[in-house]
């Protein structure tokens, strides 16, 4: 297997898992709202969290596949993405 | 009650942005300041989050069945994203008269867009080796600014781009976008949901509608009328961006 279609698998994997996860939680979370169930919020703000940090598990793992198929410059650019999230995270606090 | 409104509004969202090829920011933006009169600091935070859901989920399929190309992806990425962080901590400085002006704008180019003969190269030019890296590189700066400061996920400024200008071969150019899309909008969202701009439980209702929504729209597009839909849809799109203008003065 080719490092793009090794990268491309594992982060179509690892999208999917928070992709899902994610939908569950928020389709829970709106279904507590509806019942007025105390834990719909803490529901809510993990599943938004999964959503919004869903392309950075995606980017981290692109990464770190790239790095082991020695595809340095692609890995380092997935690092360049990742250092501008956590500025975001950063300037928005 | 809100809530249920909120996920029917987020699901045709969903559906009209599929079938139209569209991340549906451009939908929820409007719907959400002129229908349920959030403000739009709130209403692009929580469209950026819609955005990011449905670009994930069309991601997945594109990466598994190779059509996306993750590399050139990741290379527009670094300065899309960068971008979209400039967009966001923009939209917190700029007045939001400005923000419905620039939505209407950015409406009409996507009306125009929309209704103009289609000059796409389907099948020509090579995914791996694309043409006019720089150029392409800052209108991906662009689109991310963007995304991050009205809301919307850039897909109708980069697949023009990756297909006329880059001459990445068109299914190629909307799978890549769609992966991009995610990256970039995620970027804008962080920006929003950390400065307190996102209403969580407006947002989750968004997000699962929409997610829904669009994998519905994606089974049924194949079986609808697609030129009609659009004609439609341009018209509905001049009103709205009327609509936003007229709010902005």
């Amino acid at each position: 297997m080719d490092f793009r279609e090794d990268t491309q698998n594992k982060v179509a994997i690892v999208l999917s898992v928070f992709e899902y996860t994610a939908v569950s939680l928020l389709a829970l979370a709106i279904i507590g709202q509806l019942l007025k169930i105390p834990t719909a919020g803490t529901l809510n703000i993990t599943g938004t969290a999964l959503v919004a940090l869903a392309p950075v598990a995606g980017i981290i793992t692109a990464g770190v596949v790239l790095a082991r198929h020695n595809q340095l410059r692609l890995a380092v650019y997935s690092s360049i993405i990742l250092g501008i999230y956590i500025i975001a995270f950063l300037a928005a606090r | 009650m809100d809530i249920i409104y909120l996920v029917l509004t987020g699901f045709l969202a969903g559906i009209v942005g599929s079938l139209m090829g569209l991340g549906g920011g451009i939908i929820m933006v409007p719907v959400l300041t002129l229908i349920f009169s959030l403000p739009v600091s709130e209403a692009v935070g929580t469209s950026l989050l819609g955005v990011v859901a449905v670009s994930t989920g069309a991601a997945i399929g594109f990466l598994k069945s190779g059509r996306a190309n993750l590399p050139l992806g990741l290379t527009l990425e670094t300065v899309s994203a960068a971008g979209a962080l400039c967009g966001g901590l923009l939209a917190g400085i700029i007045r939001q008269e400005a923000i419905y002006i620039m939505f209407g704008l950015i409406l009409l180019y996507a009306s125009y867009n929309m209704a103009r003969p289609r000059k796409y190269d389907y099948e020509n030019g090579k995914a791996d080796f694309p043409r006019r890296m720089p150029i392409g590189m800052g209108l991906s700066f662009f689109a991310g600014n963007l995304s991050g400061l009205l809301g919307v996920g850039g897909g109708v400024i980069k697949v023009p781009m990756l297909n006329l200008i880059m001459g990445v071969p068109l299914k190629i150019a909307t799978a890549t976008s769609s992966y991009m899309v995610g990256i970039t909008a995620g970027s804008g969202a962080l920006v929003y949901l950390f400065r307190g701009d996102i209403d969580l439980n407006k947002a989750a209702a968004i997000v699962v509608g929409i997610f829904f929504g669009s994998r519905l729209g994606a089974s049924i597009s194949y079986r609808i009328n697609a030129l009609f839909l659009r004609l439609i849809f341009v018209a509905v799109m001049l009103f709205t961006a009327y609509k936003m203008i007229i709010r902005g003065f």
